[in-house]
């Protein structure tokens, strides 16, 4: 918290937005290790955030949609900035495509390989415009003269800002530490006339005409019924959030919203820290471009409140409604405003916010069920202190940290102490039950139909109850067969070199045969033949190493199109064949690999992991040894004839 | 007498080469290995194996929409582009991909499940095992982390025809959405489901608080742990918990989801069970002698899913297996100890002694409710129900109507009834 004593001081807005930055040029950020850019990048990436909306529209007047997150081949979002930054970096867009470094770039950002392709064209088609752009409103600032009015529209940027923008993303790289302290100051300038513009240009709200925070702080205290009003107009389809960030709700660690989360976890873990930029007042969270995290975060938001196929006029939406407001009104109660908007809070407080309000979101709101699965840090980590502690929500956490930026007037005194605990308790009692906890969906479209038990047995269908494949044989004499049920590895064989590749080889293909002679057609029922490094025998030689290659060049993980377009590959093998391969000689070929080479770090699980290098014992040479080649052969023969 | 038990365990050779896709930690091959795994310890050798019918959609749909069935029979991989809308409104795409051939392996490995519920009722086995099973989180109209298909669900409503209650267990690391939300508003099934809850750990439901509603009111019971829960807690914590459960519930059957990701070591979970300790809640719930359905479920560290499910299926037929594993095709990936045990977790239990007992209390506080309150359920039982001769059916050898007659017996009268289940079964094993 190592800006505090400067921003409390503040008055005039400019200056706290200068402090923003000062702020996040200390420790604040830089102690945050979930934030791949360190401080420096922040400012720029803010400014790059600032700019390429204003881009895009310019450029969506053209009738050229550019779909905003932008998302790879897979699904993956990618960040421009950081994209931007670094092919710049390295030396622009034909540098990097001349000396074939796109592989370096998605590395540095880490990407896989395999989007490559989609990560050039998007370079190519929203930054090498946007560059171009960047040129050309720096010419035609010249000749404009620097009317910073509101009528200099989208077509031009003021000229510093430009120029300093330029420089700032070109020089990245060399001014990490100085330049951007330097010129924070113009920059907020900057964020402030953007913001501004979008405030009066964009909106034909009743705010249209509020040209200053100080205003909309006022104002916005009496917009609150408003505001209820646009909450509940606001509802995203969830489509739309579905389709744009890749949807699914996610079991897995790695998470494309993991950028915003992080975003908004750091914002709550230092509340009364400054934001780097100030965020909208929620009649504009429609309208916003600013912050990615944030539209995110506003999505999603959005998303968990939503309830699919409520009724604007039902209980539900109301309820909704009363959640919502207190929490958002707080963002921009004015110092004075505090004893009225607590009484509002309290008046809604409760307001029948039972927690089924927010179960929609548990089944139908896929985006809701990706934040939760997404975050895996604990809270205990992220909540240093009371304040805080509360708002576990996304919501809440984003709701804490804008009350702050926009008291930014008051200094954080006891009175403000009071408002924060207000607001946290206001969030502790909704958004910290209602938000986090998810809750089971009810309805018919959840629950299954269960009869009324009746006491008598419906007749469950006898004709299908599955096919017998395998009785045990009671007929055998039982006291041999009750000591051979269970057994494990024999200790002892009589192979020359006890424990090498022959001998190991030797015995699988020894229980493989006594395996298939015990289990008869069963064996190949239970696809017993597909098992095993055997299957390698199907494939040539050739094959095999082609396989191999294309492995080891783009690990499966990354290439999803090897898969689909296997065919191009291998003609001859089905797609089962290729998996089956994949499972059963190349990933224990894998697994055999490294046992030997590094025993204490094995994981088949992870299809990233890859041959370090590939020995000339490995493999088919090690199959065709002497002693078991005419075994393997005959049992080749045996199962392509019976397969 | 338990190791009469009849086992019919079910295996379709055609699971293993389904893929989820490059990167998905599901990997249908673990079914492969372990029914190898299985094989190569010879446990074939005393239970019957089956090939499980694949299930028609009209099966399905007997829990979930037919729409939903019907895309998901539709759908394949060439066709995607064409239905964006359809994908998100199934929660299609990332978590659960759309792969070839994804409907029938929801086809295999829900036919198991209904099948192995189907064997059961007809009281042909006592105990069936279905290790492809156990996809919890899927719901009634949407796909949900890894599951399309709610097989646990449609095993549960084919038990429902034959049995008055039915418990569902579930020691998967995740909590048993799917399950418990589809039986949320029923009294005939009770869902009780041990999991890692907070961190907005995947599904992000679970709170002990969460514990059914209107005639379910108290039949949904969640056991929410926090990160590397070790043998003794889960354990003690299970047996305490199950015995309550059972007592109170005299359930006609149990679903036992053995998901293997609430061990130590796998890729998405936070626990630090060993398989013993994972096995032994198997043990445990085995020893009720109650018809028994034994699901998979979760487990993405595949060697560690093919030895706990060995063990399992050994536990289930009362054979201890040796610790060193068999020569066999994949023993490759049980290097480098080739053993059954796994190397012990290094996560830090969060779980306090203190918190434990509080969960422990919770739970046990909302059961006495169901002791105390008769359910809804239980007053609505027509009268004609009650059977004048109801003692010459207790005496009756045939053990259909002898069961329904205890559930009947059980449902006019919610007294708890010593040994009644274990009586029955016995006779029939």
């Amino acid at each position: 918290m190592a800006g505090w004593s400067t921003w409390s001081n503040g008055s005039s807005l400019d200056l706290n937005q200068v402090e923003i930055f000062d702020v996040c040029n200390g420790n604040d950020c830089r102690n945050v290790k979930d934030l791949a850019d360190n401080a420096d990048h922040d400012k720029v990436k803010t400014l790059f955030d600032k700019v390429f909306p204003v881009y895009l529209k310019e450029n969506c007047s053209h009738a050229v949609v550019r779909p905003m997150p932008v998302l790879l081949g897979d699904g993956q979002a990618v960040d421009l900035y950081k994209l931007f930054s670094l092919v710049k970096e390295i030396g622009g867009y034909d540098f990097v495509s001349r000396n074939g470094l796109w592989g370096y770039v998605a590395k540095e950002l880490g990407l896989n390989h395999q989007v490559l392709a989609s990560m050039k064209l998007i370079f190519d088609k929203y930054l090498n415009d946007f560059e171009e752009w960047l040129g050309k409103t720096f010419k035609e600032k010249r000749f404009r003269n620097g009317n910073h009015g509101c009528d200099w529209g989208f077509k031009s940027l003021p000229l510093e800002l430009e120029k300093e923008l330029r420089s700032l993303l070109l020089n990245l790289k060399d001014n990490d530490d100085g330049l951007v302290n330097l010129e924070s100051n113009a920059i907020s300038e900057y964020i402030d006339l953007v913001n501004h513009k979008e405030d009066t240009n964009l909106l034909d709200t009743e705010n249209q005409k509020i040209n200053t925070y100080g205003d909309v702080q006022l104002s916005n205290v009496d917009d609150d019924e408003k505001t209820c009003k646009n909450v509940k107009d606001d509802s995203v389809t969830l489509s739309t959030l579905i389709a744009e960030n890749g949807g699914g709700s996610r079991k897995r660690k790695r998470e494309p919203l993991s950028g915003m989360l992080n975003w908004v976890r750091q914002v709550a873990k230092h509340p009364l820290a400054p934001l780097q930029q100030t965020l909208p007042k929620p009649s504009k969270w429609k309208e916003y471009k600013g912050n990615d995290f944030f539209i995110q975060l506003l999505r999603a938001r959005e998303a968990r409140l939503v309830k699919p196929g409520a009724q604007p006029n039902n209980e539900t939406s109301s309820s909704q409604k009363a959640k919502m407001c207190p929490d958002m009104y707080k963002d921009h109660v004015a110092p004075h405003h505090h004893s009225a908007a607590r009484l509002r809070c309290s008046e809604r407080l409760p307001a029948p916010v039972k927690s089924r309000t927010c179960s929609c979101c548990n089944s139908c709101s896929p985006n809701g069920k990706k934040l939760t699965s997404s975050v895996n840090t604990k809270p205990k980590n992220c909540f240093p202190d009371k304040t805080t502690s509360i708002s576990c929500s996304p919501n809440g956490k984003k709701l804490t940290s804008s009350v702050n930026t926009k008291a930014k007037n008051c200094s954080p005194d006891k009175t403000t102490a009071i408002v924060d605990a207000s607001t946290a308790r206001t969030m502790t009692e909704q958004s910290g039950e209602d938000f986090i906890e998810k809750h089971v969906s009810v309805g018919p479209l959840y629950q299954a139909d269960v009869p009324e038990w009746t006491g008598e047995v419906c007749e469950s269908d006898s004709k299908w109850l599955g096919t017998q494949v395998w009785t045990p044989k009671h007929d055998l004499d039982l006291p041999s067969e009750k000591d051979l049920v269970g057994r494990g590895r024999h200790g002892n064989c009589d192979c020359h070199f006890k424990g090498s590749v022959e001998c190991v080889r030797f015995h699988i293909a020894e229980s493989r045969m006594k395996l298939r002679r015990d289990l008869g057609s069963a064996f190949y029922l239970w696809g017993f033949n597909r098992m095993g490094e055997e299957i390698s025998l199907q494939w040539t030689a050739e094959d095999e190493k082609r396989f191999k290659d294309l492995m080891s060049l783009s690990f499966p993980s990354q290439n999803k199109s090897f898969w689909s377009s296997k065919s191009r590959y291998f003609p001859d093998k089905t797609r089962r064949d290729m998996v089956s391969y994949y499972f059963n000689a190349y990933l224990i070929q894998l697994r055999s690999y490294q046992n030997r080479v590094t025993p204490n770090n094995v994981d088949s699980d992870e299809d990233e992991v890859e041959f370090g290098s590939f020995s000339e014992g490995f493999g088919m040479g090690a199959l065709k040894i002497p002693g078991s080649n005419f075994l393997e052969c005959s049992q080749n023969k045996q199962c392509t004839d019976l397969d | 007498m338990r190791s009469k038990d009849k086992i019919a365990y079910f295996y379709d050779g055609d699971v293993g080469s389904v893929y989820f896709g490059p990167n998905h930690p599901m990997k249908p091959h673990r079914l492969c290995m372990t029914h190898h795994l299985v094989l190569s310890y010879e446990l074939h050798k005393k239970m019957e194996i089956y090939r499980p019918h694949k299930a028609y959609p009209v099966e399905l749909a007997q829990f979930h929409s037919a729409d939903y069935v019907e895309f998901l029979h539709r759908i394949t991989p060439d066709t995607l582009p064409m239905f964006s809308k359809e994908l998100a409104k199934y929660n299609l795409g990332e978590d659960c991909p759309v792969f070839d051939n994804l409907f029938e392996f929801c086809q295999i490995y829900a036919g198991g499940t209904i099948d192995a519920a189907r064997r059961l009722n007809n009281q042909l086995c006592d105990i069936a095992i279905n290790w492809a099973g156990g996809l919890h989180h899927a719901k009634k109209c949407e796909a949900s982390g890894f599951c399309y298909i709610n097989d646990l669900v449609l095993g549960i409503l084919e038990l429902l025809k034959h049995h008055a209650r039915v418990l569902y267990i579930d020691i998967d690391v995740h909590h048993g959405d799917g399950v418990e939300e589809a039986f949320y508003f029923t009294d005939r099934v009770m869902t009780v489901s041990f999991h890692k809850y907070g961190d907005m750990f995947f599904p992000g439901t679970g709170d002990a608080k969460e514990i059914g509603e209107k005639e379910g009111k108290y039949y949904a019971i969640n056991v929410p742990f926090k990160d590397g829960i070790d043998d003794p807690s889960f354990t003690r914590l299970f047996k305490t918990i199950i015995s309550k459960v059972v007592e109170t519930y005299q359930p006609g059957a149990i679903v036992l989801q053995c998901g293997a990701d609430s061990l130590a070591g796998d890729r998405l979970g936070c626990f630090n069970l060993s398989i013993d300790g994972h096995a032994e809640c198997v043990k445990f719930v085995k020893r009720f002698n109650l018809p028994l359905l034994v699901t998979g479920g979760g487990g993405y560290t595949k060697e560690n899913v093919a030895r706990c499910w060995a063990v399992e299926t050994g536990v289930l037929l009362d054979t201890v297996l040796p610790n060193e594993i068999p020569d066999n095709d994949y023993i490759k990936y049980f290097a480098p100890d080739y053993s059954l045990k796994i190397p012990s977790g290094h996560i830090e239990n969060l779980n306090s002694k203190s918190y434990l007992s509080t969960i422990k209390m919770q739970v046990l506080e909302n059961l006495r409710s169901i002791q105390h309150a008769p359910s809804v359920q239980l007053q609505e039982v027509p009268p004609d129900f009650y059977i004048p001769d109801f003692d010459e059916d207790e005496q009756n050898p045939d053990e259909r109507i002898d069961l329904h007659t205890q559930d009947k017996h059980i449902q006019r009268d919610d007294e708890y009834y010593e040994g009644d289940n274990d009586n029955d079964h016995m006779d029939i094993s």
